[in-house]
């Protein structure tokens, strides 16, 4: 079909307001190595982060008051680390289960605004908060963690997801 | 002065982001009339190439090519990626959009009609109205009531006595079996371009 285009209308707005998205979106992002992983070298980096999903971790964020065994009642479910579960630290999360999002930088829970953590029960597609926002924190790490994945998809040699930065915990209702 | 080639600033925006903005400027465009003129509809064609160009950013150490039609290609994979995608589930993942906490508002009236412009879309319109044809009695009906009489979904359902999936389905199957017929009435990408 000839002409089609030929008288050129303005370019769509829209076309600018998209640009203004990805491009706020690519700012946000790590670049180069993934910032958490500077200075330690990678072979080192999932017993770190198994680390801080263990005792230390759960240790770190019971002493930071983000989560307490001893909790004064609450209107909402206070979780703990499901640290003896006998399962890995990180999985997919099952019927029942809630899985949360550790800050790798910090080895504590990615909270959201009312101080709660960000959590993903079964069935959920995506984590987000009560308030309909999601953690600048969880957003950066799950963009690297995507990014580790399509560089697996690519590469002649694809490391194991868990040698990724993968930052989700199973977590159990109490 | 020759401008610096698309595919170098793609590699550069591993580390430097302000880069990808020049592989966006120069295919955005081109590639919301590319994906317009699959899909028959201005708010989903937004859709999807927002999530394109959102995929690409996610994606883009894998990039591999030196060239301007390489970065292109590469660009294109993911969009025909996603509009078989959206064909296949009859509505677009925001995957990669959510990933990257992105909002995409819906186009203005007036972004509407550039849009339908800048794709041709009444022509092509025109095409399927005229291929109609090829389509089973059921997909016929539903691929009229929305690229001919441009309904909303809900209200085809209702005229057809199904749910929204269902009409949501047999438009998209429709329109997938009308592709390759539809072919010959899209300009080429070349063709497309400023």
């Amino acid at each position: 079909m000839n002409g089609i285009g030929a008288d050129r209308p303005d370019r769509p707005q829209i076309i600018d307001e998209i640009r203004a998205e990805v491009m706020s979106a690519a700012r946000r992002r790590p670049t180069g190595r993934l910032a958490w992983l500077r200075g330690v070298p990678r072979r080192l980096s999932l017993p770190l982060a198994i680390a801080l999903a263990l005792p230390v971790g759960a240790g770190i964020a019971v002493a930071s008051g983000s989560l307490s065994k001893d909790a004064p009642s609450v209107s909402h479910p206070v979780y703990e680390l499901a640290i003896d579960d006998g399962g890995p630290p990180m999985q997919g999360v099952g019927p029942g289960g809630v899985v949360g999002y550790l800050d790798l930088g910090t080895g504590e829970l990615i909270n959201c605004p009312d101080g709660n953590p960000l959590t993903r029960k079964y069935g959920e597609r995506q984590p987000i908060c009560p308030d309909g926002t999601t953690p600048a924190r969880y957003v950066e790490q799950e963009a690297a963690w995507e990014q580790f994945l399509g560089e697996q998809e690519n590469s002649a040699t694809p490391e194991p997801p868990e040698n990724g930065p993968n930052f989700q915990v199973n977590l159990r209702d109490r | 002065m020759a401008k610096e080639p698309v595919a170098d600033a793609l590699h550069r925006a591993r580390n430097e982001p302000d880069q990808f903005e020049r592989f966006y400027d120069e295919y955005a465009e081109e590639l919301l009339t590319f994906v317009a003129r699959r899909v028959y509809d201005v708010d989903t064609a937004v859709d999807l190439m927002a999530e394109v160009f959102a995929r690409a950013l996610l994606k883009c150490r894998s990039f591999r090519g030196k060239t301007d039609a390489e970065a292109r290609g590469w660009l294109y994979s993911i969009a025909t990626h996603e509009i078989a995608d959206y064909f296949r589930r009859s509505k677009v993942e925001h995957r990669a959009v959510q990933r990257l906490a992105m909002q995409v508002r819906r186009p203005s009236e007036e972004d509407h009609e550039r849009i339908i412009e800048l794709a041709g879309l009444r022509e092509l319109r025109g095409a399927v109205r005229q291929e109609l044809g090829h389509l089973s009695s059921e997909q016929e009906q539903a691929v009229r009531l929305r690229i001919i009489d441009e309904l909303p979904y809900e209200e085809i359902a209702e005229a057809l006595g199904i749910s929204q999936q269902a009409a949501r389905a047999r438009v998209a199957r429709g329109l997938k079996s009308l592709a390759t017929v539809l072919e010959k009435y899209r300009p080429t990408l070349k063709e497309g371009l400023a």
